[in-house]
C-alpha cells in the first residue's frame, strides 16, 4: 500500500466522481449537502462506491453512501477505515 | 472439543449444506433438492431438519461444537432501489414482480438460516456466521483446484454488490482484486435469454439454451442488439438503460419463441445469445490480467456454461483451468463452511477438496427390504466392483441405471447416480429419451472416457472430471459414437483420471475390450423435471416406471425380464 491518502484526497476523488455524473465544478458542490439533493441517483451512488473501492483498495459497505449521505461524511468513513480508526 | 463447520446455501434457490471437519476436510455436501426431490428446492431451508440431522449423525458423531455459516453476508434489501441490485429489474432483464420474488426468497432463506439447528445440535454449542457470496464461490472453487497460484473469476447472477468478482490466489491464499458494482449481470442475461427462447430459468432450463445453440446461427440481427444490453467497463459489466432494453426487445422480437412453438424456432436466438455471452465472458477474462501459462479458476453459476468453458484454455494460452463440480449456489455451502474454518485457523486453503462424491451412500438395508417383497426382476449379486457383467449388458444395448457409492455434489451425474448405455448405436439417444428420460431430442447425452484415452477421441482435451468442458470429437471418431455427439460435433466429456474411480475405469476398460470403443454414454439418473435420484427407493421407482433395462445398486444388479 502506498502512502495513506488524506481526507482531502478522498474528498477530491469523491467530488470528481460526482461531477462526472451530475456535471458542474467540484468547487460548487456543497460537501454537507445530502447527495440525493445534489441529484445523485441510487445507481450513481452504487457506481461511486465501486470506484472508491477500486481507488483505495478498501472494502466499501454497499449501504455506505446511503447511510452517510454527504461528501464529508462519506470521506470521514472511508478515511477512518483506511487509517484503521 | 471437536468442532464441525456447517455451510448453508441461503440464496433462496438451490439450497444445500456442507460439512467441514476440524482438519479442514470437506466431509459431506448435498443439495436439498436431492433430499426433497423438488428441482432447485425454491424456498426450502438448507438446514431442513431431517436432511441435516440424518447426515450429521453419520458424519460427525463426535461433534461437541457446531459453527454454522451462511453463503451471503446479509439479506438483500427490501427495496431493489437501495442499493440497485446487479440483476434486478433496474436493468430491465427481469420483470419487477420476479425481481421482488427472488429478493424475498433470499431474505427469507437468510433470515431463517440456522433456525433448525438447535434441534439438530441437541444442546451442542452453536454459532452462526455470515460470509460474502462471491467469496464463498471463490474459496470453494479454489480449494477444489490443484493449483497453488491462479486467477479466480466469479461470474453469476449477483452477489452483495455486483455480478463479477476477481480474486488472486497465491500460496493457496485469496485476496480480492476487484468486484463489479451495480446492474449488469451475465447470469441475468442468460436467464433473460432462456425466457426469450421459451424456457423457464426458474427451473434451471439454461441447459436447453446451450443445447439448442448448436442448431442455430449467431446472426448479426440478433447479436448486434443483444450485445447492447451489457457493456464492459474495465471488465465490470454495466447494464444498459431501460430504454435500450425496450429497443433490444423490439429488435429481437422476430426471433423470440412463444410457449408451445416449435423449439427450433429459438435456435438462432440461442446461438446468438451464447455468442454474446461468450464475448462478454471473454471481455471479463481479458480484464483479469491473464498471461499465457497462467492458471484460471472459474466459479459462480455462469461457470456451468461448459460450451464456453471448453474454448477458454487454448484461446487464452493458459497453463490450466479449473471449474469446480458445483460452481453455482449449491457449492457455496461448501465455501461458507470453509470460510468459517479458515477464519478460526488462519490456514491456507486445504487440499484434498477435489472429489465430487460427497453425498449420501445408497442404503442397502432399504434395498434388501424392497427386494424381499419381490416382483422387481432378476437379482444378481455381482462380485465387489465387478464390471465385466455390466460391460456385457451395455454391449447388448441395455440401458442401465447406476447408484453406487457417494452421490455427486453439483448438477452433474458422474457415474455414481447415472444412466449408462452404449454410445455406438445412432438410435440409442432416441431410445433413452423415449423409454426413460423423456428429454427433448435436441439435447445431447455426454460421454465418459478415461483421461488416458481422451486425446485419442477429442481434439485438444483437458482433464474434465466434472463435465465442465465441452470439446470437439476428433475426425473419424464422432461416427463411432453417434449417441454422444452433439449437432456441432462436440461432447461434454467426463474424463476419469487413473486411479480416481476404480469402478468406472474398470468399466471403461471392459467395455473398450468388448467393443473397441472405450467410451460410455452417461446421463443423470432421473426422469424429466425431477432431481437426480437420492434414495434407493427413488432409484427403484425410476426403474419400475420407465424402460430402464437394469439397475445396479451397490453391487446388486436387478434386471427386468427380457421382452
Amino acid at each position: 500500500m502506498t502512502d495513506l491518502p488524506t481526507r482531502d484526497d478522498i474528498i477530491a476523488f469523491l467530488l470528481e466522481q460526482l461531477v462526472d455524473r451530475i456535471g458542474g465544478e467540484p468547487a460548487d458542490i456543497d460537501r454537507d449537502a445530502n447527495l440525493v439533493g445534489l441529484g445523485i441517483e441510487s445507481i450513481d451512488a452504487v457506481l461511486v462506491s465501486g470506484e472508491l473501492e477500486d481507488r483505495y483498495g478498501v472494502e466499501i459497505e454497499p449501504v455506505l453512501l446511503f447511510e452517510c449521505r454527504t461528501v464529508n461524511r462519506v470521506a470521514d468513513s472511508v478515511y477512518a477505515t483506511l487509517a484503521g480508526l | 472439543m471437536t468442532t464441525y463447520y456447517l455451510g448453508l446455501s441461503v440464496s433462496g434457490h438451490d439450497p444445500a449444506f456442507a460439512v467441514v471437519d476440524a482438519e479442514g476436510r470437506l466431509v459431506f455436501a448435498e443439495a436439498t433438492e436431492r433430499f426433497v426431490q423438488d428441482k432447485r428446492a425454491w424456498g426450502i431451508a438448507p438446514d431442513h431438519y431431517d436432511h441435516v440431522a440424518g447426515a450429521l449423525s453419520r458424519v460427525c458423531p463426535d461433534m461437541t461444537r457446531l459453527v454454522a455459516a451462511t453463503s451471503w453476508a446479509r439479506p438483500k434489501p427490501e427495496s431493489e432501489a437501495v442499493p440497485p441490485a446487479a440483476s434486478g429489474s433496474a436493468d430491465g432483464l427481469i420483470d419487477p414482480l420476479t425481481a421482488r420474488w427472488l429478493r424475498e426468497h433470499q431474505r427469507r432463506s437468510f433470515s431463517f438460516a440456522g433456525q433448525n439447528l438447535p434441534m439438530v445440535a441437541r444442546g451442542v454449542p452453536l454459532e452462526l456466521r455470515h460470509y460474502d457470496h462471491h467469496l464463498c464461490h471463490a474459496v470453494y472453487s479454489c480449494a477444489s483446484s490443484p493449483f497453488d497460484a491462479a486467477h479466480c473469476v466469479v461470474i453469476d447472477g449477483e452477489g452483495e454488490v455486483g455480478a463479477v468478482s476477481l480474486y488472486a490466489m497465491k500460496g493457496r491464499r485469496l485476496t480480492r482484486s476487484w468486484r463489479s458494482w451495480g446492474p449488469g449481470s451475465l447470469g441475468a442475461l442468460y436467464a433473460f435469454l432462456t425466457l426469450k427462447c421459451g424456457f423457464e430459468w426458474r427451473l434451471g432450463e439454461e441447459w436447453k439454451v446451450m443445447g439448442l445453440a448448436a442448431f442455430g446461427t449467431a446472426l448479426p440481427e440478433i447479436t448486434d442488439p443483444l450485445s447492447r444490453l451489457i457493456t464492459l467497463d474495465r471488465g465490470r459489466p454495466r447494464a444498459a438503460a431501460p430504454a435500450v432494453w425496450d429497443e433490444v426487445c423490439a429488435a429481437i422480437a422476430p426471433f423470440v419463441r412463444g410457449a408451445g412453438e416449435d423449439v427450433m424456432r429459438a435456435a438462432d436466438l440461442a446461438a446468438g445469445g451464447q455468442a454474446v455471452y461468450a464475448a462478454l465472458a471473454d471481455g471479463i477474462l481479458a480484464s483479469a490480467g491473464l498471461k499465457p501459462g497462467d492458471y484460471l479458476v472459474l466459479g459462480g453459476g455462469c461457470a456451468l456454461n461448459s460450451s464456453y468453458n471448453g474454448t477458454v484454455r487454448q484461446r487464452f494460452g493458459l497453463g490450466g483451468m479449473h471449474v469446480p463440480p458445483a460452481p453455482a449456489d449449491d457449492g457455496n455451502a461448501a465455501g461458507a463452511a470453509l470460510l468459517a474454518w479458515l477464519e478460526e485457523t488462519g490456514a491456507a486453503l486445504p487440499r484434498g477438496w477435489d472429489s465430487p462424491y460427497l453425498g449420501n451412500e445408497p442404503n442397502l438395508r432399504s434395498l434388501a427390504a424392497v427386494l424381499a417383497r419381490g416382483g422387481l426382476g432378476r437379482t444378481t449379486e455381482l462380485g465387489a466392483g465387478d464390471t465385466a457383467a455390466v460391460a456385457a449388458l451395455l454391449t447388448e444395448g441395455k440401458i442401465l441405471g447406476v447408484m453406487r457409492g457417494r452421490a455427486e455434489f453439483g448438477p452433474r451425474a458422474l457415474g455414481h447416480r447415472s444412466i449408462l448405455a452404449d454410445p455406438r448405436p445412432a438410435e440409442m439417444k432416441e431410445r433413452i429419451n423415449r423409454r426413460v428420460k423423456g428429454r427433448e431430442p435436441y439435447r445431447p447425452f455426454a460421454p465418459i472416457v478415461s483421461e488416458r484415452d481422451a486425446a485419442d477421441w477429442f481434439d485438444a482435451p483437458d482433464p474434465s472430471p466434472y463435465m465442465s468442458f465441452t470439446k470437439t470429437w476428433r475426425r473419424g471418431r464422432a461416427e463411432q459414437v453417434p449417441a454422444v455427439v452433439h449437432a456441432d460435433g462436440t461432447g461434454r466429456l467426463q474424463t476419469v483420471a487413473p486411479g480416481a474411480e476404480p469402478w468406472l475405469s474398470s468399466l471403461l476398460a471392459d467395455f473398450g475390450r468388448e467393443t473397441g470403443v472405450p467410451v460410455v454414454l452417461n446421463t443423470s439418473l432421473n426422469v424429466m423435471g425431477k432431481p437426480i435420484a437420492n434414495s434407493v427407493e427413488d432409484a427403484i421407482t425410476i426403474f419400475a416406471t420407465t424402460g430402464l433395462d437394469a439397475l445396479l445398486v451397490g453391487d446388486v444388479l436387478i434386471q427386468k425380464p427380457a421382452g
